[in-house]
């Protein structure tokens, strides 16, 4: 298998034609296994292959592939918890995060979603998703959420 | 208001900063159509570039770097999609890529619109927006926020007002109850006063030989008789109190009740969708249940409790200024601690509240769906998982058990050491001599003593009370979300009534469920007045939505549905909907007879209408097969009923309320062939002189269509009668093959030819 990848992160596969079909590769498990099987589908989202793991790829396509995902599997890395409000309707979040400070809320009835390895994932009324994995500061903010 | 959210929530600019307004508009005399921020760079770190799209150009402004594209030089528009970070990037004719705008999730929904336009102009069409560029930017950017809540400048402390706002239609039983607690703290004090007065006016002159026992005997007993009157008085100030107080809580818990539910009767499905049933349900029932209990008693502790202190506190200053100091110095900081551990307890009620919401989910998951838990032996793994979740939701109410149990012992601790502290004081002066001038009256003391005594009482209340309060603040809150959540369909209050001719057009019409994917993607068609329309297509291209449009359970996010040329949104809803009749794949029915569902709807149908429409929907023979004919109670969700007998019943329904349009949604996917026919042959007749929208996924159903519109992927790829779309080899006869593949394989060719 023979993939390149765009400037914008478009992912193509080399067909047997040996024309460039665009594709997109999809964690089956991307919460609790993110690195076990990957779906590659065409543009018309049929599967093309399955694969259970990026080892049966060489080096170069390996690491297009890592770098793919790692824009597919981007989330914002809380590493700090300044306060969260209970207000109407929402938890309403103050963070900071490795790409900055962020402000997000939550539904009242949503609540983190903790990892079988211990990252705590947060999705937010938008659908972005926040990572935990190791705090630097508010820790007891956290717990009654998690704990 | 909206500013609010974006400084607050979102802290974003709620508007497009004027300097990029003047460099679009005056420097390149451009025309704003439509902008977005985008959140990420191509490194995935926030930042805040604008994005602003203009009649000739394409701008993107970040902190002094502008980029200015020619629209017509993009020839292509290319989307990437991830969990978090999306991008739009943007081609010319040979495929290279001009620009990427990255993207969070949060900016989805103007991203969405943004490529839409794109592609509207790639076609070469104008961008004509309903909207401005400012409208669109606050609906895209808060929509989801909007969508949860709708009053965030409400502080929390404003909860508790605006709960005792409740209390305003019963100030008479307010002021009734609140002599009552005033008239019981005051009387209270008495007992204690009047003892110390007895030893010192009676029982100590008699013990020294001043007076007489005849004497003492006629001073004594009028102070009892005073003593027993107290007592009663105080308990008849109790009655009174609990009566008119108790009977209040419960009225103010009956007017939430009424005005929640009566509000979910004005929400729409979107909210519906967005909350669990359990959740729902238990605002009404359990949340308003906590308040009661709050109105009734709680307040009323509270506020006899603050009495009580502010009371004994004078008593005890002014019958000893020192000793009294002793005693009241503290208060505040016992108050304190309440407070803090109020503090405490809200964290923990939180996380109570998150394990009680999980077991109640447990619930409102596996109850609706015990048919699927018992046909594949599940039992003990739900009972596990709800024991589980059971124990997991009593540890935590174990944990705020054993915080409020261990702070309050160590609070009445601390007011014994006060009480301690007072007697080391007291008890070198009641030992002095009486002409010394500190010392202290045996009677004096008594009293003293006995109001030490009632001074814990009102303390230990203040601090089961911050328990109380913080519960009934956090059912509050939970109540007023839903009284806050403002329907979403906009209303102005001048809707016509129109009775429908049943002429629907779809005009450009685009809806996205989450404000995000676009689920139909402008849509336009018409059918005329009596037609009998079939869609079809895969699972999720948008049928059932298209239905739903036209029922007005949502409106559209851009474009129109006119009925007999009149757009939706000007009609009043309740007038609209019962005229639209709706047979479902699985028919809700309501506890109660089979004629109360019949007639759900309207009640005033004579028995004689309900029976001619059950028997044109084929359903009189089953019915008088049940012992009680028409008054069969059908139980919760009709489970008495076969699927067939439920679709038969929905279908006199709506025989029964005429409707000028009807909309069959997969009405005879459910049942057996035999049923089917009896389904069919009911529909034959219910659809006669109306317009019809038959959603079918077989085929073969839909042969009397005037016209059949395929859909997929939120668009009508196909229109035309079946032999017509047949002729033309696309979608409509893939679809048709699927099926007949299918139908060989179960049955064989022979019935094939004959059923499909």
């Amino acid at each position: 298998m023979e993939f390149k990848m765009d400037v914008d992160h478009t992912l193509f596969l080399l067909q047997q034609n040996a024309q460039w079909a665009k594709v997109t590769l999809k964690p089956c498990f991307p919460k609790s296994h993110p690195d076990k099987y990957f779906s590659v589908r065409d543009d018309k989202e049929k599967e093309l292959y399955l694969l259970d793991s990026l080892k049966s790829l060489d080096e170069d396509n390996k690491k297009i592939i890592e770098e793919y995902l790692r824009v597919q599997s981007f989330n914002y890395e809380v590493i700090g918890i300044h306060h969260v409000d209970e207000e109407f309707g929402v938890h309403h979040w103050e963070v900071k995060t490795k790409q900055g400070d962020r402000s997000f809320q939550t539904e009242l009835d949503a609540w983190p979603d903790i990892q079988a390895d211990g990252r705590i994932l947060i999705d937010d009324l938008f659908g972005d998703q926040y990572e935990i994995r190791k705090l630097e500061f508010g820790h007891k903010i956290l717990d009654s959420y998690i704990e | 208001m909206k500013n609010i959210y974006f400084d607050k929530y979102l802290k974003q600019a709620s508007t497009l900063p004027e300097q990029y307004v003047k460099k679009v508009e005056q420097q390149h005399s451009d025309e704003i159509k439509f902008f977005a921020l985008s959140d990420l760079d191509s490194n995935l770190k926030l930042t805040q570039q604008w994005i602003v799209l203009g009649a000739k150009n394409l701008y993107s402004f970040e902190s002094g770097l502008d980029e200015v594209i020619e629209l017509k030089k993009i020839q292509q528009v290319r989307e990437l999609r991830s969990k978090v970070a999306n991008n739009l990037s943007l081609l010319d004719k040979e495929g290279n890529v001009l620009t990427v705008l990255w993207y969070g999730q949060r900016q989805n929904i103007l991203f969405a619109q943004l490529k839409y336009l794109f592609e509207l102009k790639i076609k070469g069409q104008q961008i004509d927006l309903e909207k401005t560029a400012q409208e669109l930017y606050e609906k895209g950017s808060l929509a989801p926020i909007m969508k949860k809540q709708s009053g965030p400048e409400i502080e929390k402390k404003k909860v508790v007002w605006r709960l005792l706002s409740y209390i305003k239609p019963y100030r008479k039983e307010v002021l009734i109850g609140g002599i009552g607690a005033v008239g019981m703290t005051m009387v209270s004090l008495l007992p204690a006063y009047i003892s110390g007065r007895m030893i010192d006016n009676t029982v100590r002159p008699f013990q020294d030989g001043a007076i007489t026992i005849d004497e003492a005997m006629n001073m004594a007993w009028p102070v009892v008789g005073a003593l027993g009157a107290s007592y009663v008085l105080k308990e008849v100030f109790v009655w009174l109190r609990l009566k008119k107080m108790s009977i209040m809580g419960e009225k103010i818990a009956r007017d939430l009740r009424r005005d929640i539910y009566s509000h979910l009767q004005t929400l729409e499905m979107d909210f519906f969708a967005s909350k669990q049933t359990g959740s729902i349900i238990s605002r009404v029932s359990s949340d308003t249940d906590r308040i009661w209990d709050f109105v009734a008693f709680g307040i009323v502790e509270v506020s006899i409790a603050v009495i009580m202190l502010v009371g004994l506190s004078s008593v005890l200053i002014g019958m000893d200024p020192l000793l009294g100091t002793i005693m009241t110095l503290p208060v505040p900081l016992m108050i304190l601690a309440i407070f803090k551990h109020g503090q405490k307890m809200q964290r923990m009620f939180l996380r109570c509240w998150r394990k009680w919401s999980e077991l109640t989910g447990v619930l409102s998951d596996t109850i609706p769906g015990i048919q699927v838990v018992k046909s594949f032996n599940q039992e003990q793994r739900e009972t596990k998982r709800f024991n589980s979740k059971n124990e997991k939701a009593v540890d935590e109410f174990i944990g705020v058990h054993e915080a409020w149990t261990k702070f309050w012992p160590g609070l009445i601790l601390s007011i014994h050491l006060v009480m301690m502290s007072v007697w080391v004081v007291a008890l070198p002066r009641l030992i002095s001599p009486e002409t010394s001038s500190t010392h202290l009256s045996a009677g004096t003391f008594v009293s003293f003593l006995l109001y030490m005594t009632m001074f814990a009482q009102p303390i230990e209340i203040i601090g089961q009370m911050a328990r109380m309060m913080n519960r009934a603040t956090s059912s509050a809150y939970r109540i007023f979300e839903i009284l806050d959540t403002p329907s979403s369909l906009k209303k102005t209050g001048n809707e016509l009534k129109h009775n429908l001719k049943g002429e629907i057009e779809f005009k450009d019409v685009i809806f996205s469920y989450d404000g995000v994917r676009n689920v139909l993607k402008g849509l336009n068609f018409k059918i005329e007045q009596g037609e009998m329309i079939g869609l079809v297509g895969a699972s999720g291209g948008g049928k059932s939505t298209i239905t739903k449009l036209i029922n007005r359970f949502y409106d559209v996010t851009s474009g129109q549905v006119l009925l007999d040329g009149i757009d939706l949104r000007s009609l009043e809803v309740g007038h609209l909907r019962k005229q639209v009749g709706v047979v479902h794949q699985d028919p809700y029915l309501f506890h109660g007879t089979i004629f109360e569902n019949i007639c759900y709807g309207a009640a005033h149908y004579k028995l004689e209408e309900v029976i001619n429409a059950a028997k044109v929907a084929n359903a009189h023979d089953f019915v008088l097969g049940f012992k009680d004919g028409y008054d069969t109670i059908v139980g919760e969700r009709g489970q008495t009923l076969s699927g067939g007998e439920r679709q038969r019943i929905s279908i006199a329904r709506a025989i029964l309320n005429d409707p000028k349009l009807l909309i069959l949604d997969e009405a005879t996917s459910a049942v057996d062939t035999e049923t089917e026919r009896k389904i069919q042959d009911a529909l034959d007749k219910l659809v006669q002189g109306r317009t019809v929208i038959a959603i079918a996924h077989r085929l073969s159903t839909l042969r009397k269509a005037n016209r059949i519109f395929v859909v997929k992927k939120g668009e009508v790829v196909e229109v035309g009668t079946h032999s017509e779309l047949m002729a033309i080899k696309g979608e409509y006869k893939k679809l048709q093959d699927m099926q007949t593949e299918m139908y060989q394989l179960m049955h064989g060719n022979e019935e094939v030819n004959n059923g499909v």
